[in-house]
Formats: C-alpha cells, sequence, structure tokens
C-alpha cells in the first residue's frame, strides 16, 4: 500500500479584517498525516472543527480569507510508469486545476444544486470536460454513457434540466459528475446529510460500488459515525481544527482512547441499549479564541493538570492506532 | 404540457385585464372629481389662449359635454366612456379641435418609439455588461469608480439629469442641438444626411433616459451575479475547472432571466422618464404633447394620453411576460 | 451594546460618512430657511438678474428675489413634500402588505392584484392628471397626499413577502397557540422585525417624492406662489434663464437637489448595509470578541 496523500504540518486559517479588529480562526492546526490507495478513510467531527476548511485546502481551493500558514500536502501520481509525489499548494493555479477531477475530485453535499439550472444536464458534462485539454468529443460520449449507466441513470438525463430530476437522481448525476475521469481520490463532503434514510443507503451503496470496482481511495466527511461505521476502512477523529485519534474503524467503535471519541461512540444509539445517552457537554471552543493547553480540555471529563498547560502530541500506540491525550503518556507539541 | 401552458398565461392575462381596468377606472373618475366645471374651465382657458369664434365655441361646448356628459349619469358615461375607447376614440383634441387625439398621439408616437426603444435596449445591455464587469472585479479601483458612478445615477430625478445635459452639451459645449429631432425647415427625407440630422437630435435626450435607468439596472445587475457567484453550481464549476469564459456565460445567462422580468416591471418608470425628458428637449414625442396639453388646458388629450400609456405599457409588460417561458427552461418545461 | 456597535459602525462606513457630510449642508440650509424672515413671494426687493456677489451669495432671480434665501425657504418645503408622500406612503403599504400577506386567500389576492396596477402603470401621466385637476386645491400637505397614494404599490409587496416568510417561523406558531390575536402578532412580534426596513424605505420614498413634486412643478403643476425646489426652476425655465445665461437662478437649485437626494440616497444605503444578515453576524462575532477583553 502506497501513500497517495502526504499530508505535514498543514496550518489553514481564516484572516479576516471587521472594524479595524483582526481576527483569525484556526480552522486546520497542524495537521499530519497519510492516507493510502485503496482504502476508504472516514474524517469525523462535529460541525465548525475544520472538516470542510480541510476539504477545500486539499482540493486547493484556497480563497480568501481563506490563508495558507504553514505545511505541505503531496499527492502521488504514477504517469506512464513515472511515480512522483506533488507538492500540491506550489502548483499554479492552471497545474491545479488539471489535477482536479483527474486525480483528486469532489462530490458534495447531498443537498446542494451544483447543477447548473438552465442548462442541459449533457451540456453541464462538457462544460466540465473542457477543463482537460484536448478532449476527443467522442471519446468523452462513450466515457459518459458509460458512467451514467453504471450509476443507473437513464441516457435520456443529458438532455434533461437538474429540476425535472428527482433527489435522488441528482445526487447520482453528481457523482456521476464527479467521477466522469475515474479520479484516483474521490473526495465527498457530507454526502448523507439532508437526505432520507433510503436515499442514504443508496448513496452510500454507490459510493462502495465504485470503490469495489476501481480500487480508488475515498475521503469521507461526515459528522455522523453511523456512516462511518458502514463503509470506512480508517477513521479520523477531528476536533477545534486537529486530528485528535486516527484508527481503523473496528478499532476505534470497540477501544476508542480518546475522551471526545469516547463521547462520539457512546452516544450512537444501539440496538438493545437502553442506557440513557450522554451528549458531550458544553461547546467546542472558538477556533479564532483558543484556549491554551488541550483544545478538549474544558470539556474532558478525564482531564489532568498537565491538560490546562500543554498540548498533547499525536502519537502512534500501535501501527494502526493513534491518539493525541495526555493520558496515555506522551509528548507535548512543544517538542515537535 | 397544455395545462401547464394555461396555467402560465391566464393568471397573467386577468393581470392585464385588471391593471387596465383599474387605470382606465382612475382616468375616468379623476375628471369628475374636479370641484370646478370641467367643460368651463377648460372653454375658458381655450378661449383666452386663441380666438375663436362663437359657432366654434358652442360646437366646443357641446362636444366637451358629451365627453364629460355632465348632464348624463354617471355610469351610463362610464359605459359610453368604454364603448369609445373598444373603438379606438380618445375624443378630440380640445386645442386643435376637432382632430381625434388619437391621431395626435400616433403622429407623435413614431418619434417616442424610437427613443425609448432604443435608449431601453441599449440602457439593459450596459447596465447588464457594466453591472457584471464590478460584481466580477469588486476589489480594484477602476471597478470601484465605475459602481461609483452609477450608483451617482441611480436616485437622480429624470428632469434633473436631463436638464444638466442640455446646459452642459447644447448650451455651453454646443455640440448637440437644442431643440426638435431634426433641424429647422429641414424636410424628412429617406438618406444619411436626414439619418444623421435625427442621431444628433436624439442623442442627449436618449442619453438622459440610459444613464438613469443604467443606474438601477448595473446595481442590481452587480447584487444578482456577487449572489450567484456565491451559488452552489458557480462554486462548483470553479472547482470542477469549468472554463472561465462557460463560466462567465453561466453568470450572464441565469442573471439575464430576472433582468427580464425587471424591465417588464420598470417600463412605468422609463416611459415617464422619457414623457420628461421629450418636454426638456422639445422632442416632438408624446411628452411634447402632454406639455402643450398642459399649457393650454386640453383636458381631453391629457385623458387621451393617460389612457393610451396605461394600455401600452401594461400590454408591453404581459407580452415580455409571456415571452419570459421561451427563455427559462424551468417554466418551459413544467 | 447595540448603540456602541451602531457608533462604531458609523465611524467605519464610507457611505455613512459622506451621507452625513452631504445632508449636514441641506440640514444648514433648512435651518436657515427656517429662521430666516425672507420673504420670496416680496418679488423686486433686490436688483434683478444679478450674478453671484457679496451681497447676494448666489446671485438674484429675475424676480428680483435673493437666490440664496428662496432657495433656504424653498428646499424646507420639498424635503416637507418628500417626507410626508413617503410616510403616507408607508403607512399605507405597511397595512395593505401586511394585511395581505397576513391573511392570505382572497383578501391577499384582491391586495396584491391592486398593488401590481399600481405598479405597472406609469405614474407620471396620471399624476399630471391629478394634479391638473385639482390644481387650485394643490399645497404642500395635497400635494404629500397626492405622490402617497401613487407610491404605496412596490413598498407593499416587499413588506408582504417579509410577512409571508415571518408566518411561517415557529415563533409565530408559538404566538397563536399561546392564544395571541392577529392584530397584536402582527404589531407586537413582526413590527420589530419590519420597522429597520420601512426607515430604509422611507428615505427611499423620499428621494422619488422630492424628485416627483421637482418634476410637476417644473411642468406648472403646483401652487407657483410656493417656493419649492421645482418651482424655484419652473420660474427660472418661465424666464428662460438657461438661455439668458442666468445660470445662478436654475443651477443652484438643482445643485442643491442634488446633494439632499445622494445623501439621503447613501444614508439608505449604509443604513440597509448595516441591516443586512450577513454583516450583522459578522459584527456579532467582532463585538463578542470585544466584550472578553
Amino acid at each position: 500500500m502506497k501513500e497517495i496523500i502526504k499530508v505535514k504540518n498543514l496550518k489553514s486559517y481564516y484572516v479576516s479584517n471587521i472594524l479595524d479588529k483582526k481576527m483569525v480562526v484556526k480552522a486546520v492546526n497542524n495537521i499530519t498525516f497519510d492516507i493510502y490507495t485503496n482504502e476508504i478513510v472516514g474524517i469525523a467531527g462535529e460541525s465548525g472543527c475544520g472538516k470542510t476548511t480541510l476539504l477545500n485546502t486539499l482540493l486547493g481551493i484556497i480563497d480568501p480569507p481563506l490563508q495558507i500558514f504553514g505545511g505541505e500536502i503531496y499527492y502521488y501520481q504514477n504517469e506512464e510508469g513515472q511515480e512522483k509525489y506533488i507538492n500540491f499548494l506550489e502548483l499554479e493555479e492552471e497545474e491545479k486545476l488539471k489535477l482536479r477531477w483527474k486525480l483528486v475530485s469532489y462530490v458534495p453535499q447531498g443537498s446542494m444544486n451544483i447543477l447548473n439550472p438552465i442548462r442541459k444536464i449533457g451540456k453541464i458534462f462538457l462544460d466540465f470536460a473542457k477543463s482537460q485539454k484536448g478532449l476527443d468529443k467522442n471519446k468523452f460520449e462513450y466515457l459518459l454513457n458509460e458512467r451514467l449507466e453504471s450509476l443507473k441513470l437513464p441516457l435520456r438525463v443529458k438532455e434533461s434540466y437538474s429540476h425535472q430530476l428527482s433527489g435522488g437522481m441528482r445526487q447520482r448525476v453528481a457523482i456521476a459528475l464527479a467521477t466522469i475521469f475515474k479520479p484516483k481520490i474521490i473526495i465527498a463532503d457530507e454526502p448523507t446529510t439532508a437526505l432520507d434514510v433510503v436515499m442514504q443507503r443508496d448513496i452510500i451503496d454507490l459510493l462502495s460500488e465504485l470503490h469495489e470496482e476501481e480500487k480508488n481511495t475515498m475521503l469521507l466527511v461526515s459528522h455522523d459515525l453511523s456512516i462511518h461505521a458502514n463503509i470506512c476502512d480508517r477513521i479520523f477523529i477531528m476536533y477545534a481544527g486537529k486530528i485528535v485519534e486516527i484508527g481503523e474503524t473496528e478499532d476505534i467503535f470497540k477501544n476508542p482512547l480518546h475522551p471526545y471519541t469516547k463521547f462520539l461512540i457512546s452516544s450512537l444509539p444501539k440496538i438493545g441499549d437502553k442506557k440513557i445517552k450522554k451528549s458531550v457537554p458544553g461547546k467546542p471552543p472558538s477556533l479564532s479564541n483558543l484556549p491554551k493547553g488541550c483544545p478538549f480540555h474544558e470539556r474532558c471529563p478525564e482531564k489532568m493538570d498537565v491538560c490546562l498547560e500543554k498540548e498533547p502530541k499525536l502519537e502512534w500506540k500501535s501501527n494502526t492506532h493513534a491518539v493525541s491525550c495526555f493520558l496515555y503518556g506522551g509528548d507535548d507539541i512543544q517538542n515537535e | 404540457m397544455k395545462k401547464g401552458f394555461l396555467n402560465y398565461f391566464i393568471p397573467r392575462i386577468i393581470q392585464w385585464l385588471i391593471v387596465i381596468f383599474i387605470g382606465i377606472t382612475v382616468a375616468f373618475i379623476i375628471p369628475r372629481l374636479s370641484p370646478v366645471d370641467p367643460v368651463e374651465t377648460v372653454l375658458n382657458k381655450m378661449t383666452g389662449y386663441s380666438v375663436m369664434n362663437p359657432e366654434a365655441v358652442e360646437e366646443l361646448r357641446e362636444s366637451l359635454q358629451a365627453m364629460f356628459g355632465t348632464e348624463k349619469n354617471i355610469f351610463v358615461q362610464y359605459g359610453e366612456f368604454w364603448l369609445r375607447l373598444l373603438k379606438g376614440d380618445l375624443g378630440p383634441s380640445l386645442t386643435m379641435f376637432p382632430v381625434p387625439v388619437i391621431d395626435v398621439i400616433l403622429t407623435s408616437l413614431p418619434w417616442s418609439m424610437f427613443l425609448l426603444l432604443t435608449a431601453i435596449v441599449i440602457a439593459w445591455i450596459l447596465g447588464i455588461f457594466i453591472g457584471t464587469i464590478t460584481a466580477l472585479n469588486s476589489k480594484k479601483k477602476w471597478a470601484k469608480i465605475l459602481e461609483g458612478f452609477v450608483t451617482f445615477l441611480y436616485p437622480i430625478p429624470h428632469y434633473i439629469l436631463a436638464l444638466v445635459l442640455l446646459f452642459l452639451f447644447a448650451y455651453l459645449i454646443p455640440i448637440f442641438p437644442l431643440t426638435g429631432a431634426y433641424g429647422m425647415g429641414i424636410t424628412p427625407q429617406f438618406n444619411m444626411q436626414f439619418l444623421f440630422q435625427i442621431i444628433k437630435h436624439s442623442f442627449l435626450p436618449a442619453l438622459s433616459i440610459i444613464l438613469v435607468s443604467l443606474g438601477w439596472r448595473a446595481l442590481s445587475q452587480k447584487a444578482l451575479v456577487s449572489n450567484l457567484l456565491s451559488s452552489d453550481f458557480m462554486k462548483y464549476a470553479k472547482i470542477g475547472g469549468v472554463p472561465k469564459q462557460t463560466r462567465f456565460f453561466y453568470l450572464i445567462s441565469n442573471s439575464a432571466l430576472p433582468q427580464v422580468t425587471d424591465l417588464a416591471l420598470s417600463l412605468g418608470t422609463v416611459f415617464s422618464g422619457s414623457l420628461i425628458v421629450e418636454v426638456v428637449f422639445s422632442y416632438p414625442g408624446l411628452g411634447q404633447v402632454l406639455q402643450s396639453a398642459i399649457l393650454q388646458g386640453d383636458y381631453n388629450t391629457m385623458i387621451g394620453i393617460v389612457t393610451f400609456s396605461i394600455i401600452a405599457i401594461a400590454t408591453a409588460s404581459l407580452i415580455l411576460d409571456l415571452l419570459y417561458p421561451l427563455l427559462d427552461p424551468r417554466i418551459r418545461r413544467s | 451594546m447595540k448603540i456602541r456597535s451602531f457608533a462604531n459602525f458609523i465611524k467605519h462606513d464610507k457611505n455613512m460618512m459622506f451621507s452625513i457630510i452631504l445632508l449636514s449642508i441641506t440640514l444648514v440650509m433648512i435651518l436657515i430657511g427656517v429662521f430666516s424672515k425672507y420673504d420670496p413671494s416680496q418679488y423686486f426687493l433686490f436688483p434683478k438678474s444679478e450674478p453671484p456677489s457679496r451681497s447676494n451669495i448666489m446671485g438674484t432671480t429675475s424676480l428680483g428675489q435673493d437666490t440664496f434665501l428662496t432657495l433656504a425657504k424653498a428646499l424646507p418645503n420639498s424635503l416637507l413634500i418628500g417626507s410626508m408622500a413617503a410616510v403616507i406612503s408607508r403607512i399605507l403599504a405597511v397595512f395593505l402588505g401586511t394585511f395581505g400577506g397576513y391573511k392570505g386567500g382572497k383578501t391577499d389576492g384582491v391586495i396584491s392584484v391592486i398593488a401590481e396596477s399600481f405598479i405597472v402603470i406609469p405614474r407620471l401621466p396620471l399624476l399630471i392628471l391629478i394634479a391638473f385637476t385639482f390644481k387650485q386645491q394643490l399645497n404642500i400637505l395635497s400635494m404629500g397626499f397626492i405622490l402617497a397614494i401613487l407610491d404605496w404599490g412596490w413598498p407593499s409587496k416587499r413588506y408582504r413577502s417579509q410577512i409571508l416568510s415571518l408566518k411561517e417561523r415557529e415563533f409565530t406558531q408559538n404566538a397563536k397557540f399561546s392564544g395571541m390575536g392577529d392584530v397584536e402578532i402582527i404589531l407586537k412580534e413582526f413590527m420589530p422585525f419590519l420597522i429597520p426596513y420601512i426607515i430604509v424605505d422611507i428615505i427611499s420614498g423620499i428621494i422619488w417624492a422630492i424628485g416627483m413634486e421637482t418634476t410637476l412643478s417644473v411642468l406648472g403643476l403646483f401652487d407657483l406662489e410656493i417656493p419649492t425646489v421645482g418651482t424655484m426652476i419652473y420660474w427660472a425655465n418661465y424666464h428662460n434663464a438657461i438661455y439668458r445665461g442666468i445660470w445662478w437662478w436654475w443651477g443652484f437649485p438643482v445643485i442643491f437637489l442634488i446633494i439632499t437626494i445622494f445623501g439621503l440616497y447613501l444614508l439608505s444605503a449604509s443604513l440597509q448595509n448595516y441591516l443586512d444578515p450577513q454583516t450583522r453576524i459578522q459584527r456579532i462575532k467582532v463585538s463578542k470578541e470585544e466584550v472578553k477583553e
């Protein structure tokens, strides 16, 4: 298994200037991880923990007020036998564009309307294809038909407008659009949010099938842990702009280490379990005004004195399980 | 499909009928609310304006009384008013008795139409263009200046702008002529020289109308485009590498649709503006006719113009409304 | 905290700054006019058609009036007419729009259709007809009223759509279930939302009304003895001031009209910005940080 994405010390902040006051929101606060080929990784966390910003940064969408304050992202590319790691953030916009959709692609939230309402679907696909220069129209037509069929969409969809499709069909068209060039990496942001349970099942199955067939890598962001349980190989737990735990799905559910993870797991309903569920007390910290020490300590039931002073490092407790918490010993972030 | 077809058209046609009904009724009622006897007032004003022989005055009085029918029952008057209207009869002009008002209107109408249509089309296209480029380049200095310029134009009354333009470019720096649609003593012909005359004379009036309409059009377009830029599909298209020209087309086509609707709504304002602009530049259109009607107390012509303009604007608005489905596939297909 | 954030906003908003500068000029003129004992209807107090000089800083008119003092009397009159028209029309619009939007059904249908008519129908010809018919009765009050009854259409639609969205919100259902009457709901629950928008809208109404009054007066359709910006220009045109080079007679009224209109417009734009939900949220965020410090 090769690393297909390598993220090192990524810092991605929002800087804004309102009424002469400078505000810095540390949405992605010094994150390091690796993602491998042929796996499905889930990123779980509350709203406002920085998940979306992480995705945007991975896709190279750095629009002000978002700024990169440090770190690197490396993508693995294997073109005609030539292997290399591309330093993504150093690329020009042109080059980033070329990589998007072919190497890494983006499936938006289920509720979003990403299709131009007054343009035929077929034409929209062609518009997106134009990003790849020197495209053969006939070849593309063939690709498109193939993709539509594999997603169980009737070919007449090409002549329709977005408002003529049902919600489920629209989501499939969105997935078709994102995966038309069979990208090696698919990033999905809350693919099941705001969908009913039947459609949720549909989407999850679809993504699963895609993964099976094309052996690609998927990065699923969702606050819904049950989705992660269903389809992901590994899960990253994100909190206040940091990754606090990484592990294989079964491990995370059977043996959660970080107190935050424990809360997330225990709040999931289980059949036959009649215990009263406790949600995490308190609120997540403001990303523009982070407290000193561990970002979770204010809500942590197991906090110790050191947690108020020092920030724990993300450390590997086994080959596959990492956690950033002083409960398991370990260094603080200053030693990095 | 047919049912949807009717569902769209019928409410709009009913609205059109109601607008005309309300407008015409108001135009009918107002003169009859006059505290003074309109017939005598008009007669006094007219005989004071020019010398008329007694027979002519009597004819006028009879016709006026038939018009305002102060003896007849008001409902009968109302009915007769509508009957005449349906025949296209707006009564005789009082200052050019017995020339029918409708003829006076139709003679000056082509000039007004020429001015209005040119100005409306140019203002619409130019406004959309300016609005779009200011939205796309909102941080650049030139865009901010341009935006400031159209913002300045927006609240200025038509009359004031026309007056200032007249002073600056017809009097102070006499590039353009002061009055008329073509020079004095020139007979209309179909040649380039005459055409040039027309353009020279209609330039400032058209410019006045265009500048005022530009303000609203550009500002609303900037708002539309800014909103569109942050919409899901535009953002996604940018991520997906859809080329710049195509995305620009997305912006223009999506914003043009509400701008067509807005055009229909602003017809009344731009028409009123054109009337007053014509007065300032002594341009021989409806505005000129209206002004002389005011000066000479030609009540009939005034009522005629009000009636005519209500029907014309309401109908133009309806036509735009009915054409809209041809442009917007979402309405077409549902 | 609300007042502090508003004061903070004023300090930083360019629109508001310019607006205050322009409207201060207007205000000075108005104050001079209100307290001046000058009577513009006394013709020939000064030498006719004199250009601006030390004794008459804006020159004199062909009627022997001092332009500056006449304008000082005229400007507040125009503003008075505009303000009355705006306030009356918005009261009418709030009433009709709220009532229609809240009741829904046939009432709403009827009111909407009538409002739509008042939007489509070109207003100037109608205004001209009305002003001509009632020429003898035209004064500041009646003109304000006439302008008001033609300017309620658009605003009533806007308020109606606000009401429609407020109606669907949870707090409305809560109010209903807790036994609040319809009128009570409209006054206590909806009005606080609407009032800021109504204030901004009134400013737009003033701008339109002043423009219309000027237009009608210029056409001679007002009591020409009452000094307003419009009647001043009427008399200037009557005496062919433009072609005789008497630019100060009509020029200064035009300049001050533009200053006033533009000042009002910037005020409404700035207030609208202040009320815009997006920027509100940003300001709340920032002020919360301030409180922490």
